[in-house]
């Protein structure tokens, strides 16, 4: 028979389930048998419970400050190498976050009208054009969702500057990749330089315009 | 956390700790959860600091639970033949909620806390406070699953004591 000093130490064994199917047996026949280890085993479970309802210990301000600007000082770490690459990525990051989109945007505008305005079968706008522009795109887009997807899972923040790299990127692939033997019109000039460098254009623009999306703005 | 004596020595290694975190993200192996491999780093930092201050606690001491008797219960307690001499009389507070709704007792249990010797502390902050399984903490403080029980049981054992010397009003 087990007695109620080697329950009070089997205890946390038993409450574990760090026991002998026998020794478990024993356990819960003292328990069965006596009431003053039951308000023991109660009294320890309520311990228990007790300690994982203690309110957590807030960070203290200060602590949190310093932390908080460290982090800070840390990210551009990637960068840090190419000081050079560093003020670049910065005046296009200022660039593209004001209102500098308007001009790239006004000039493939510009362009667009023009084609349409030239027409006919030696000019840019060849049937299937839609195609290729489309693909330009959708390339651009398919790494820009991506990276946005990722940032907003991580918690992580986008640049203008990386969202439209990895769109001029993607755009890029797509017409080295795909369009390269697929586009028909490779060799008329003017199908290229509008549709697909100004689709890479477009997409890159694009890309730089997504960094606007509330959720990527830094909180 | 619970190696280090001074509160500021312990800020300094929260915040070793995050930075660590931070630069370490990128390699982290899915192994493991990230609040376990958090835990794991904060205690590692946590060693090598304390081991580096004099102050510190011996930390060959950590795997062994000590060799000393500790008793769950204060033996005069029991009668020779190991019955209730002193029983435990049932609280009134039945609920952790009700326990700890007095600002007092919530003080004396973190001061009973911080009574415990580091490695019963360590144990049980991570596995009762911080709900981690018995796995993840052998996992974090490096420690066998024997070794571990025992420092939970001797830790509970105290908190518990301590919260029924209080609810007794002694
Ligand atoms: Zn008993
Ligand atoms: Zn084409």
């Amino acid at each position: 028979m087990l007695t109620c000093k080697e329950l009070t130490e089997l205890i946390t064994d038993y409450l574990e389930g760090r026991m002998s199917l026998g020794q478990r047996l024993r356990f819960q026949l003292h328990l069965g048998m006596c009431r003053r280890c039951r308000i023991y085993l109660r009294q320890m479970k309520m311990t228990i419970q007790t300690l994982g309802k203690l309110p957590d210990e807030p960070i203290p301000a200060d602590v949190r400050e310093e932390l908080l600007m460290r982090f800070r000082s840390m990210r551009p770490a990637s960068t840090a190498a190419f000081p050079a690459w560093q003020s670049i990525v910065a005046v296009v990051d200022g660039w593209l976050s004001g209102r500098g989109w308007i001009i790239p945007g006004g000039v493939l505008l510009a362009a667009a009208l023009l084609a349409v305005a030239l027409g006919g079968e030696s000019g840019p706008l060849v049937q299937g054009s839609a195609t290729c522009l489309l693909t330009e795109l959708g390339a651009g887009a398919a790494p820009v969702a991506a990276l946005i997807l990722a940032a907003t899972v991580f918690r992580g923040q986008v640049t203008a500057s990386s969202l439209a790299a990895v769109a001029a990127l993607g755009a890029l692939a797509g017409y080295l990749s795909l369009l390269g033997s697929v586009c028909p019109y490779s060799r008329v000039t003017p199908h290229v330089l509008l549709v697909h460098v100004g689709g890479i254009l477009a997409a890159t623009l694009l890309g730089a315009l997504a960094a606007r999306l509330p959720w990527l703005r830094p909180r | 956390m619970t190696f280090v004596s001074d509160r500021s020595v312990a800020e300094e290694v929260v915040q070793d700790t995050w930075l660590a975190v931070i630069r370490g993200l990128p390699s982290f192996e899915r192994r493991s959860t990230l609040k376990t491999w958090i835990f794991r780093i904060l205690v590692n930092r946590a060693k090598t600091r304390a081991m580096r201050e004099a102050r510190s606690i011996p930390f060959s001491s950590f795997e062994d639970p000590g060799g000393e008797e500790e008793p769950a219960v204060d033996p005069v307690r029991f009668l020779p033949n190991g019955m209730w001499a002193d029983p435990p009389r049932p609280w009134h507070e039945d609920s952790p909620d009700k326990l700890l709704m007095r600002q007092e007792t919530l003080r004396r249990l973190e001061r009973e806390i911080e009574k415990l010797p580091p490695n019963q502390r360590a144990v049980l902050t991570l596995r009762d406070i911080e709900g981690f399984t018995s796995e993840e903490v052998c996992n974090i403080l490096e420690i066998s699953e024997t070794n571990q029980r025992v420092l939970l049981h001797r830790a509970r054992s105290k908190i518990r004591q301590a919260l029924e010397q209080y609810l007794r009003g002694a």
